[in-house]
């Protein structure tokens, strides 16, 4: 184990940048700012950045979708040249971020394992390759459940969410006079697939303590 | 990915002196596979240099193809867009740009199935670990087989090229160790997985695809009709490549390969001869479909396959057939 500096993530933050970012935006008439970058390949993506004496990690999933994790076995990914450390912390392991606007901490422990790709440790090592081939090299001691994904058999079970903190911007015009005082109406259908937003950046941040003991992350 | 040895080869002769060795070209699936671990060769050989990028005429009025043309040419290519539409369409219909710029004529004929399981080291997968069983019988399978399946395995091939040129009686060229070459139709070239479905082709150790000959263009309409959860850049869910002409009335000749329905680009005679000399209409069509399904078998998410490839298949028939003399 190599001499590593920690952050708790036990606590939530008082204000999150998300908290703080512009809202209602969608359907105006507003340009991405980075949006020329991205489509022309001149954005930078945070682990585009070449810092000194980076490490490289990759995380690890637990291997069954339902269950108990007793143990991760990091010996064998240890034990391959280039690997730096196995993080593994069962009870502190953060499982899901601290979502915007809510006032808790990030979930943490990932003893119960509860969805299919949950993470439960980081490989580190001196380059990527080294890093991806020695999370392959993780083993674990688990006792595996049963995944329940029969959504629509349990659909009688469902339950109504309680309301949303940021609750859905919704608003309706006045479609039956505006049409009654248009000039000329178009009768048609349209219809849109559903559509999704998916991230063009790899999912990749870089971290770095600074000399004045901040962590700063490029993400 | 695991550690390996890699050669780059100047000559075909030079390629297939080591049976131990995998073969890369465009690497748009192996290196893919490689990363996960599902493909851990030993060592590669880069092809990609070799001088088997060229579409010649041959004698019979068919097209010769390199096996390191790209994808992108070959359906961009005029003599095959003009002669072979079906194939253009094919080739279109899969990948994206940027993998038909890489991806090659002989790697698509390789590429490995998609089963999720497949995919997945933690899975039990007959293909990726003989003898280790099969997830996905009674798991995820909405994608998978209903046709040539077995008890050991009910994955897809994924090719859509490879449908097309099913359908036009492609016949693979080979070259092996030690230097004898081989003409494989591509009827024969595929395996059903049966208790090895780790081996899907007859290729042997070593030896090396170096041309695809595509024979004279068939007489009639051609098509490819492909079915698919998102309108590109997506795998079929169903394909049909069709080539059918129409004279006096009657079927006077039909060839339909079809894709996302069994563990190889899939042809069956039998429904040809449900269609050959009759008239184009929905008795012929049923008829048809019926010879494709009657030993189909779905294992669940996937028994929609079933009613689905008949209603693509006998819309392909009434494209091709609408207004035909």
């Amino acid at each position: 184990m190599t001499d590593t500096k920690t952050l708790q993530l036990d606590a939530p933050i008082e204000h999150s940048l998300l908290e703080g970012a512009p809202q209602g935006l969608t359907g105006k008439p507003i340009d991405r700012v980075d949006g020329p970058l991205k489509v022309a390949g001149r954005a930078t993506y945070a682990a585009e950045y070449a810092l000194d004496d980076m490490a490289y990690g990759v995380l690890v999933s637990a291997p069954f979708a339902k269950g108990r994790l007793n143990a991760v076995i990091a010996d064998d990914a240890l034990a391959m040249p280039g690997v730096i450390d196995v993080v593994v912390d069962l009870d502190t392991f953060a499982r899901n971020p601290q979502q915007g606007g809510e006032e808790e901490a990030p979930t943490q422990g990932v003893r119960d394992i509860d969805y299919s790709g949950e993470h439960v440790a980081v490989v580190v090592a001196e380059s990527f390759e080294i890093a991806r081939d020695a999370a392959h090299l993780v083993r674990f001691d688990y006792v595996e459940g049963l995944p329940d994904v029969d959504f629509d058999g349990r659909l009688d079970e469902a339950e109504t969410p309680p309301p949303s903190q940021m609750p859905p911007h919704q608003e309706t015009g006045d479609p039956d006079g505006a049409l009654a005082a248009a000039t000329v109406k178009v009768d048609a259908v349209w219809t849109t697939p559903s559509q999704n937003s998916a991230a063009m950046e790899p999912h990749a941040s870089i971290a770095t303590w600074d000399d004045d003991e901040r962590l700063t992350l490029y993400g | 990915m695991k550690l390996f040895d890699y050669a780059r080869a100047d000559t075909p002769e030079a390629a297939v002196q080591d049976m131990s060795a995998r073969f890369i070209a465009g690497g748009t699936n192996l290196l893919d596979l490689m990363k996960l671990q599902v493909e851990t060769p030993t060592k590669l050989v880069d092809i990609s240099r070799l001088d088997l990028a060229e579409i010649e005429e041959i004698d019979d009025g068919g097209l010769r193809i390199g096996a390191l043309v790209p994808n992108a040419d070959l359906a961009a290519e005029p003599r095959v867009r003009e002669r072979y539409p079906v194939l253009s369409r094919a080739l279109l219909a899969g990948a994206s740009g940027q993998l038909r710029n890489k991806a090659t004529t002989g790697g698509n004929l390789l590429q490995r199935t998609r089963c999720g399981y497949f995919y997945d080291t933690h899975a039990r997968c007959n293909k990726r670990e003989p003898g280790s069983g099969c997830d996905g019988r009674e798991g995820f399978n909405r994608i998978l087989a209903v046709l040539g399946t077995s008890e050991a395995c009910i994955a897809t091939h994924p090719s859509d090229m490879a449908v097309a040129m099913r359908a036009l009686d492609a016949v693979v060229l080979t070259l092996a160790p030690g230097g004898d070459r081989r003409r494989i139709p591509l009827g024969d070239f595929y395996r059903l997985p049966g208790d090895t479905p780790q081996i899907e082709t007859v290729l042997q150790p070593g030896e090396l695809i170096t041309h695809v000959e595509l024979p004279a263009p068939p007489a009639g309409r051609q098509t490819y009709r492909k079915v698919r959860d998102r309108a590109s850049y997506a795998f079929a869910l169903v394909s049909v490549a069709g080539v059918v002409a129409v004279e006096d009335g009657k079927i006077a000749s039909a060839s339909l390969a079809f894709g996302g329905l069994g563990p190889m680009p899939w042809r069956d005679a039998a429904v040809e001869a449900a269609l050959v000399g009759k008239a184009p209409g929905d008795a012929a069509f049923a008829a048809a479909a019926d010879a494709l399904l009657a030993d189909a078998q779905g294992y669940g998410e996937n028994d929609f396959k079933i009613p689905l490839a008949r209603r693509t298949l006998i819309a392909v028939l009434r494209e091709l057939t609408e207004d035909a003399a």
